[in-house]
């Protein structure tokens, strides 16, 4: 069963990447296909389960960079991005790995968190498919942001602020939120945007008390 | 390099019995937990029933498993962060990489 659906989610990617023309924000087809675990609706929806799989030795992120021709010195400008979100069974292959910009707003490495913690929230309530999802992300992740979250995210600078100062940055793994501006911003390595009052709905607190 | 994700995972399990495959290694532990490790075809690798894991080392698609007695077997991975699954008697997955 595992094998069919892999072999159908190669079918559907290979259908998908040919159809889709490149952005720079999103990854080269030919160096980052996208590439998955052998597992389960039931191994991905386990609490912990991100955490479990998460293992990319040196060599590898070494690989990745060199691939995509990364000067060592500006890696800092990236995040090392698993294309098809471990969450949703993403492997650790350099197949599923590429070098994200931060700053190619709208669609840097917070939209692609976003969608990610959206997407396994779907797929393990039963809502979508984890290879229809899988697949999704891999073709092109910034339509399945559209078709997923909705609406590119606004700019922070931007016509809306008072939406923007009322949205968090809930650190998933801890359970706490911080508050536009605070160091962690945004700059946790697992977590989400989400509104304070949708925060403090899903039982999360302000880091230190305050957010800030 | 020391695989220290994967040797925590492992290190002082008892090799109950391994099979090798033309594209994987199946290794069944002592704990009736199961890891398999899909390799490149046609890779030959003895593992000794009875053997305990002391440790488990990588370097780029090499992966070794070493053994309390001094022994090592080394085979190389079929897709490096992507060929080696441990799960628990349960099933449960314990280490995917």
């Amino acid at each position: 069963m595992r094998s069919v659906s892999k072999a159908f989610f190669a079918l559907c990617l290979f259908w998908n990447v040919s159809a889709v023309a490149r952005q720079p924000y999103l990854p080269d087809p030919e160096l980052t296909p996208g590439d998955v675990f052998d597992v389960t609706l039931a191994d991905i929806c386990t609490p912990g389960y991100s955490k479990t799989v998460r293992a990319v030795p040196k060599y590898l992120r070494d690989q990745v960079f060199r691939n995509y021709g990364v000067d060592p010195h500006h890696r800092g400008h990236y995040q090392l991005d698993h294309l098809i979100p471990l969450a949703i069974g993403g492997s650790n292959s350099v197949k599923n790995l590429w070098p994200q910009p931060h700053d190619a707003w709208p669609w840097g490495s917070r939209a692609k968190d976003r969608l990610e913690g959206r997407v396994h929230r779907l797929v393990c309530a039963g809502k979508l498919d984890l290879a229809t999802a899988q697949q999704e992300i891999a073709a092109d992740w910034t339509e399945a942001y559209r078709k997923h979250v909705g609406a590119p995210p606004v700019a922070k600078h931007r016509s809306h602020p008072t939406a923007v100062e009322h949205e968090v940055w809930v650190n998933t793994n801890s359970g706490k939120f911080w508050r536009h501006g605070a160091r962690y911003f945004g700059k946790t390595k697992h977590g989400e945007f989400m509104t304070e009052a949708e925060a403090l709905h899903r039982g999360y607190k302000p880091a230190g008390g305050t957010g800030w | 390099m020391r695989n220290q994700k994967l040797t925590n995972v492992i290190e002082g399990r008892i090799v109950r019995s391994a099979t090798v495959e033309p594209e994987r290694l199946v290794v069944v532990f002592d704990d009736h937990s199961t890891m398999t490790v899909k390799t490149v075809p046609g890779l030959a690798a003895a593992i000794s029933t009875g053997a305990k894991i002391k440790a488990v080392l990588e370097d780029a698609a090499e992966c070794t498993l070493q053994f309390e007695d001094g022994s090592a077997v080394t085979v190389t991975l079929a897709n490096p962060g992507a060929s080696v699954a441990v799960r628990a008697r349960s099933g449960a997955v314990e280490y995917l990489g």
